[in-house]
């Protein structure tokens, strides 16, 4: 009987290395996924959070002060 | 009352529980159920495995080819994610076929690789299939990427049948072989009934690995659609 | 665009049965009343891919540009083979159905990717397929058009072994046997160039694409090819002989079934 117990455990080391390494792509590209994921769902919640700011706020904030000011005193002296 | 998602994803745990006990089942037979081969002694254990990730590997290409039909017959894009993640499978555990291959050689042939027409064929076959990846990999419109995919997925599967087919053919082949071929090989050896038993036990085992390991394939390729429609709807509220 | 207007006309002769039966007399289209007349199905289909292959063929005659690269590549394959080698008698002997082929593949492929890049950039592709014709017969245009450039690249190698490599290599079987292995290789090379011109990097994809799956056509050529050169028993390439034929045969019916799904747009 031949003498060659190192390339049988060669053959399957090599073959729980290359199997190894499929699972663990798949498992850390869905990682990877997952953490992008969760970078989109902080995105979606900014933007919605602007949105829904954006509509009633963001004309107020931004050029109300000088003309929402101005205009409630042209429209309330002359109605006084 | 659980939803189909549910369901499957139970489904999909306990397939994995299964790949993983027989894996290790099929390790400790190939170890201690079954003696070291008269002639060949322990190197003759690779065979195990080098057997069966070829199945594994064949019933992802098969799979590929019935994705590719099924895609071009109803354009449903989830035949290409199938397969896409079938064919990867199918590279990764033929890998293992050809890696393993080359260290029972080593000790039996007396050399890592030789040009022999199944070991020949076997690489075109893991090229082949390397090349479905470039392709997909260089076409940029994704229904043309698919449609192509699943023509070039239907094609290659021809490297397959001639793997499998030349064995019983060529008479100039070295490579042993389970049942009748043309030619005397080297490094064949008498299957004895611990050895049958080991290796249906093994091909089995590599069967339901492969299916485990697209079906998660499968998974992550939904959940990246997923999340480039999603890109996608985010950059458009933008722009 | 003159020869697509041809084709289309052509092809009506394919469609005038049915049509004629089922549109109304005032309302047929100008061209329609010179195609009036029958023709059987079969010779009109024939027609489009003869169509197809001479429109192919005259617009080389016009340009040559593809016919001279390919010739002259092919010289430069069988010269860098016989210096890389340092080739002698013998040894030339051994490797001469090698670099027969390998040229082939090489200049082969050379002018597929131009001849279907060519077609695509033009948009003449598009035009064809615009046309009321059969795609497959199209795509036998395309191999048709393709297998004679192959041809003529392995004619031209041929007479150049011969005198370079001093050896007769005018046998009537190792004729059809380069017949053959061409037929299965522009079948399929047709059908993944056509692909590959839609790709980022055409150019390097073809090779890549296509050498995998015609390699077993090309070893069983190669094979046979040396068995019949050095005059060995028919047993000897017979195998290898059927196997091309079987070859063919698959390539051609499957990338029939297959092209429609290339090219549609």
């Amino acid at each position: 009987m031949a003498e060659n117990v190192e390339y049988m455990i060669a053959g399957y080391v090599a073959m729980a290395l290359i199997l190894g390494g499929l699972i663990f792509s798949i498992y850390w590209r869905y990682r990877m996924l997952l953490r992008d994921e969760q970078r989109i769902a902080q995105y979606e919640s900014e933007e919605q959070v602007l949105a829904s700011s954006a509509a009633p706020t963001a004309p107020v904030r931004d050029d109300a002060p000088p003309p929402a000011v101005a205009p409630d005193r042209s429209e309330t002296v002359p109605g006084r | 009352m659980t939803t189909y998602a549910e369901g499957r994803t139970r489904l999909l745990r306990n397939l994995t529980y299964a790949a993983a006990i027989l894996f290790v089942l099929a390790l400790l037979m190939d170890f201690f159920y079954v003696g070291p081969e008269a002639q060949q002694g322990e190197a003759q254990r690779i065979f195990y495995v080098h057997l069966g990730s070829f199945l594994g590997a064949f019933i992802g290409f098969t799979a590929a080819v019935v994705a590719g039909i099924r895609y071009l017959r109803s354009r449903d894009p989830k035949w290409d994610t199938l397969g896409l993640s079938s064919v990867e499978v199918g590279l990764g555990l033929s890998t293992i076929t050809i890696v393993t291959g080359m260290f029972w050689a080593k000790p039996i042939w007396n050399v890592y690789w030789t040009w022999e027409p199944r070991l020949t064929s076997v690489t075109i076959m893991w090229l082949a299939y390397a090349a479905y990846m470039m392709l997909r990999a260089g076409i940029e419109d994704p229904e043309r990427r698919r449609r192509f995919a699943a023509v070039y997925g239907i094609v290659a599967f021809s490297s397959v049948l001639f793997t499998v087919i030349i064995i019983r053919v060529r008479p100039d082949t070295i490579h042993p072989a389970i049942g009748p071929t043309q030619a005397s090989p080297e490094g064949e050896f008498e299957i004895t009934p611990r050895i049958r038993d080991t290796l249906f036990f093994n091909l089995f085992t590599f069967g339901v690995i492969a299916v485990t390991l697209i079906w998660y394939r499968i998974r992550l390729e939904n959940l990246f659609l997923h999340i480039e429609r999603r890109k996608m709807d985010l950059l458009s509220q933008e722009g | 665009m003159t020869s697509t207007r041809e084709q289309s006309r052509t092809d009506i002769h394919a469609d005038t049965p049915v049509e004629t039966q089922a549109e109304v007399p005032p309302q047929v289209t100008p061209a329609a009343p010179r195609v009036r007349k029958r023709r059987r199905p079969v010779t009109a289909y024939w027609r489009v891919v003869g169509t197809i292959a001479w429109k192919d063929l005259r617009a080389e005659m016009r340009s040559r540009e593809l016919i001279n690269s390919m010739a002259l590549f092919t010289a430069m394959v069988v010269m860098v083979f016989s210096l890389a080698l340092e080739l002698d008698a013998q040894a030339r002997r051994s490797v001469v159905t090698g670099v027969l082929w390998v040229a082939i593949v090489f200049a082969g492929m050379l002018g597929l990717s131009r001849s279907l890049a060519a077609e695509k950039d033009r948009g003449s592709l598009d035009a064809l397929l615009l046309a009321p014709i059969d795609r497959s017969a199209l795509f036998f245009g395309k191999v048709i058009g393709n297998l004679l450039f192959v041809l003529v690249v392995a004619a031209v190698l041929l007479v150049l072994l011969t005198i370079m490599f001093d050896m007769a290599l005018m046998k009537p079987l190792l004729l059809l046997v380069v017949l053959l292995g061409s037929v299965g290789f522009t079948t399929v090379g047709t059908l993944l160039a056509s692909m590959s011109v839609h790709a980022r990097a055409r150019e390097t994809l073809l090779p890549i694409l296509l050498l995998p799956v015609v390699l077993p056509l090309l070893l069983s050529a190669i094979r046979a090819s040396s068995a019949i050169l050095e005059d060995l028993p028919t047993v000897e390439w017979r195998s290898n002989l059927e196997l091309l034929v079987i070859a063919d045969v698959i390539f051609l019916v499957g990338a029939y079934a297959l092209f429609d799904f290339v090219v549609e747009e």
